[in-house]
């Protein structure tokens, strides 16, 4: 069976997030909200980083299930960290949990249980700032992730396989990306192929789209591309979905449109096993 | 303290809901008067981590957050992540069950339906007593070194596997993070999400429980008070293993594994476990008859495990209780495990010797050695027959001594103990060999992976070059075509043009003719020119302006003759009309010439060019269409070729697929060789070291020895 290996400090997994940086992305998002692209997609990572490390949470501790590399496409490839992680690719979860750039207090509206709505504040860990600037080299970025990949399997052969998670607003500006993300999903170990799933950003103003079984309801050729280049979503992660809400088939595909992506990171299984897949 | 619960839905479940995930409780929690509003918990103050955020201990299914009101009352709270069936029922059917029982290894805890406000919407926690202790894993990695401690936890535990099953209780989920070790060895267990108590009979199993701790074979529909029995098998058997050989700790398991001495793998396949091998294969004989006895359960008993059964008959807890007093280590130590104690250093074992001298044997040698020297020269002197008797003498001796020396039970111990030597040092150059092996074949293995991978990424390159090539080529012809097309529409157009110009001449001409013909000679008042010369220029036909073009001059003789130019090129001259009177005529035309030009037509009209534009039209069309075709053709193959290449892309990638899943598989097969030598080459390292030593013990026991032994009575 694949996709079932444990995943645990002494046979960690890694993410590889790529994150478009083009200059495209300063132009807001569909639906009549007013936030750009790249705000949205950074808070995505900025959450899904959040996320990890509270799920990886243990009682001494943020443990290192994972290793996190966040890549940045645009002017240029390259890690997109900022703050005491610049510069860098792979970074053990812990590390990324003890050092964001910084810690934003946010104040937002939220409901009181009582009808009201009441002010509060939060904290809000930062690693990867937005940027919009430059071409969209998805082929290059797929590449880097890539040699990432291939080096961490070679590595680490028995892990649960890399997850590589691709945000981007689609228009690939160095060529076809189909093949450089099929080129990433032929890194495998011996519990399965690395999967690629992609967060789609657009200002094309449809329905929001969460994991889907087919590119039907998609509104643009850049959507289905994205959507054909999607791993298939692996049973266990299925049987979360499932879990929360997600009408999951065998068909469906680690792709999402114009929607929040976070919930991936309850998709997956960390020492506790899913008997019923079995 | 850590939880890891897990839960398992059946497929007639209820619409599940989605649960607030770990990062939104985290959220929730930065305002506790909030999240817990209305409850005793509002304000409560949170354990936040490094970057001020409430500090989560996470699982699966669930996350617990240290939290401290205002009387300083310090709870865990459980937030779930994902929704459980009938959860608050399980909770109150196990709080009442448990509340009946006088075991001190519980721990309180109250369910809350409307718990914690997480985004406008209300979700259930578990409030629990905090526990000030560390989970097993952290517990063992601590007292290694100290099996007296591990010994007692063994014990410990197995009093707790017999109290829950007296109590009729399952816990569900036996494992490292749910056992809880206090600093007095007290064992707390945690994280009753799925226990078992008598009033949930009949239900499904809500969790099956950590992976490295649970049979293959469980599923949801075993749930019961026996379902621990596997569970406990394998942490007891873990516990006596370490209390018994610290090493273990070390060589079966890697640095930060979730598991104790055995895992998963070890039960899918238990033919093929080297850890479990190990343990079976153990010099310790009690070790090796409690993992022969588990090992018998992996392998017929997996799915029906019998119930655990302890190494030494369980102590009453308070007898066990005083174990953790400060005593002298080794006087309270149980015996089994006395005798395995020992420093790291082990002293080594007192030299053999020989104890059983037979006194006839004795005196029969000293004897012979007194008579032997007169044998010779008695044999001379008195009798031959004597050299005889003493070499039968002599002989004899020889053999009775060897008999004794046979006999003598050290002498035994000394062969068995020299032939385990020589098997261990065998044994130990096998494993030296082996290691060896791996190691050449661990670069055998890189080598191959990389070409492997060289191989693939020319494919590749190949074939994204094939493709450019095949595309470039395309291009070059779609663009040879379209310009071939391109010149033929230019062609044309100066065709269309070139007659236009024509006819706009044309046209220029015959409006300049019209104008000129308007301008009779005879009312053009040149000067000089009357009516008598107006007739002569009549009589050659030039009535008016339109009728000449120009006058030239020929020379004839001494004169130069004027000569108009008719329309039609002819020259005539004019009776009376010489060099001068021509030449004002002709500027007379000139000068209308010049006005017609002013106003001459500069364009064809829309009625003139509309023929000449029909006329191209058609061919016009015939090449745009041809163009667009073209056009159009050329993207249809150049979506043919990428779809070509993706195709053989995918293909290619299969085949990588493929070849790195083959690569994996033999990478994992082989780490786990060459972890697996290395501890059979320590192992091995040791207990040839060990059988030395045992070896050396008998280094006395020789027939040398043994005469002199018998001799002098000194081993």
């Amino acid at each position: 069976m694949t996709y079932a290996a444990e995943i645990s400090r002494a046979n960690p997994s890694c993410f590889v997030f790529l994150v478009d940086q083009s200059a495209s992305m300063s132009d807001p998002i569909g639906g009549g909200a007013r936030q750009r692209k790249a705000d949205v997609v950074a808070d995505a990572i900025n959450r899904l980083l959040a996320e990890l490390s509270v799920k990886c949470a243990k009682e001494e501790g943020v443990r290192d299930y994972f290793h996190i590399a966040v890549i940045g496409y645009g002017h240029t490839v390259g890690s997109a960290f900022t703050g005491p992680l610049a510069g860098r690719d792979l970074v053990p979860l812990s590390q990324v949990a003890d050092k964001p750039a910084r810690v934003e207090k946010r104040v937002k509206k939220v409901p009181d249980g009582a009808g009201g709505l009441v002010e509060t504040t939060t904290r809000f860990p930062v690693w990867v700032d937005p940027v919009a600037n430059g071409a969209t080299p998805m082929c290059r970025a797929l590449s880097r992730a890539e040699a990432l990949v291939s080096d961490w399997v070679a590595r680490h052969p028995d892990c649960f396989p890399p997850i590589v998670l691709n945000l981007t607003d689609g228009e690939s500006t160095d060529g076809d990306p189909a093949s450089a993300a099929w080129a990433v999903q032929t890194h495998v170990s011996a519990d399965g192929a690395a999967l690629l799933f992609n967060l789609h950003v657009s200002a094309a103003n449809a329905v929001p789209v969460t994991f889907p079984d087919t590119d039907s309801a998609l509104p643009d050729a850049y959507a289905r591309t994205l959507f054909d280049m999607s791993s298939l979503l692996p049973p266990h992660m299925r049987f979360y979905a499932m879990q929360q809400g997600v009408m999951a088939s065998d068909k469906t595909r680690g792709f999402v449109y114009n929607a929040d992506i976070t919930s991936l990171v309850q998709f997956l299984d960390i020492g506790t096993r899913a008997t019923d897949l079995r | 303290m850590t939880t890891s619960p897990s839960f398992t839905w059946t497929s007639d479940d209820e619409p599940v809901r989605a649960f607030p995930s770990g990062a939104a409780y985290v959220e929730a929690l930065q305002n506790t008067a909030l999240c817990f509003r209305g409850t005793d918990l509002a304000g409560a103050e949170v354990r936040v981590d490094a970057l001020g955020r409430p500090r989560a201990i996470s699982g699966n299914f669930a996350g617990v957050f240290s939290l401290t009101v205002s009387d300083g009352t310090r709870y865990a709270i459980k937030c779930f992540t994902r929704e459980a069936r009938e959860q608050a029922a399980r909770y109150r059917a196990v709080g009442e069950h448990l509340a009946r029982l006088d075991d001190d290894w519980t721990v309180g805890f109250d369910y809350v339906s409307q718990g914690i406000l997480v985004e406008g919407a209300w979700y259930p926690v578990l409030r629990m007593e905090w526990v000030e202790a560390v989970s097993l894993i952290r517990w063992i990695e601590q007292n290694t070194d100290d099996p007296a401690a591990v010994s007692h936890v063994a014990a410990r535990f197995a009093r707790l596997v017999a109290e829950l099953a007296a109590a009729g209780v399952g816990h569900g989920d036996l494992q490292h993070g749910n056992l809880l070790i206090g600093a007095d060895g007290s064992v707390k267990l945690v994280d009753y999400d799925g226990m078992y108590v008598p009033a949930l009979a009949g239900l499904p199993a809500a969790e099956t429980g950590h992976r490295n701790y649970q049979s293959p074979d469980r599923t949801a529909s075993d749930f019961g008070p026996e379902i621990d029995r596997f569970s406990s098998w394998v942490v007891y058997l873990s516990l006596v293993a370490l209390a018994t050989d610290p090493s273990l700790w070390r060589q079966l398991r890697d640095e930060d594994a979730e598991h104790l001495l055995l895992a998963e793998p070890d039960f899918a396949d238990p033919a093929a476990s080297f850890r479990l091998a190990t343990l079976t294969s153990h010099p310790d004989a009690r070790l090796r008859g409690l993992a022969e006895r588990f090992q018998e359960i992996l392998l017929h008993h997996r799915a029906a495990p019998p119930p655990l059964e302890p190494v030494e008959p369980l102590e009453p807890l308070d007898t066990v209780r005083t174990v953790m007093a400060p005593a002298p280590v080794n006087a309270a130590l149980p015996s089994w495990m006395a005798e395995r104690v020992q420093p790291h250093v082990p002293a080594p074992p007192p030299l053999v010797r020989f104890n059983r001298r037979a006194p006839a044997l004795a005196v029969l040698t000293w004897a012979l050695s007194v008579l032997l020297p007169l044998g010779v020269p008695a044999a001379i002197f008195v009798e031959e027959a004597i050299a005889v008797a003493d070499v039968s003498a002599l002989l004899a001796w020889t053999a009775i001594t060897t008999l004794g020396y046979r006999r003598q039970p050290e002498r035994s111990r000394a062969r068995d103990a020299r032939a385990e030597r020589k098997r261990l040092h065998r044994a130990r150059l096998a494993a030296a060999a082996r290691a060896t092996r791996l190691d050449k074949e661990t670069r055998k293995i890189t080598q191959e992976a990389e070409k492997s991978k060289e191989v693939h990424d020319y494919k590749r390159r190949l074939l994204q070059q094939r493709h450019n090539a095949r595309l470039g080529a395309h291009q070059q012809a779609v663009k040879q075509h379209l310009d071939r097309i391109d010149r033929d529409r230019q062609t044309s157009l100066a065709r269309m043009h070139l007659e236009e110009q024509r006819l706009l001449a044309v046209r220029q001409k015959e409006h300049l003719r019209a104008h000129l013909a308007e301008f009779p000679v005879k009312t053009a008042g040149v000067e000089g020119v009357g009516p008598a010369l107006t007739t002569n220029l009549e009589a050659v036909g030039i009535r008016t302006a339109a009728d000449f073009v120009g006058v030239r001059y020929d020379v004839q003789g001494p004169n130069r003759v004027a000569i108009f130019v008719l329309v039609d090129g002819r020259g005539v001259r004019v009776a009376g009309i010489g060099e001068v009177k021509a030449g004002r005529i002709d500027q007379w035309r000139a000068r209308l010439t010049v006005k017609a030009a002013n106003n001459r037509p500069t364009s064809l009209t829309p009625a003139e060019h509309q023929p000449i534009k029909d006329r191209f039209a058609a061919a016009k069309g015939r090449l745009d269409a041809q163009y667009k075709q073209v056009l159009d053709e050329a993207a249809t193959t150049t979506r043919e070729l990428q779809a070509a290449l993706r195709a053989e892309q995918a293909v290619l990638a299969d085949e990588m697929k493929a070849a790195n899943t083959a690569t994996a598989r033999i990478r994992v097969d082989h780490d786990r060789a060459v972890a697996e030598a290395t501890v059979v080459l320590e192992r091995a390292r040791q207990a040839a070291a060990d059988g030395n030593t045992r070896a050396d013990a008998f280094r006395t026991i020789t027939y040398r020895r043994y005469l002199r032994f018998t001799l002098t009575g000194k081993g």
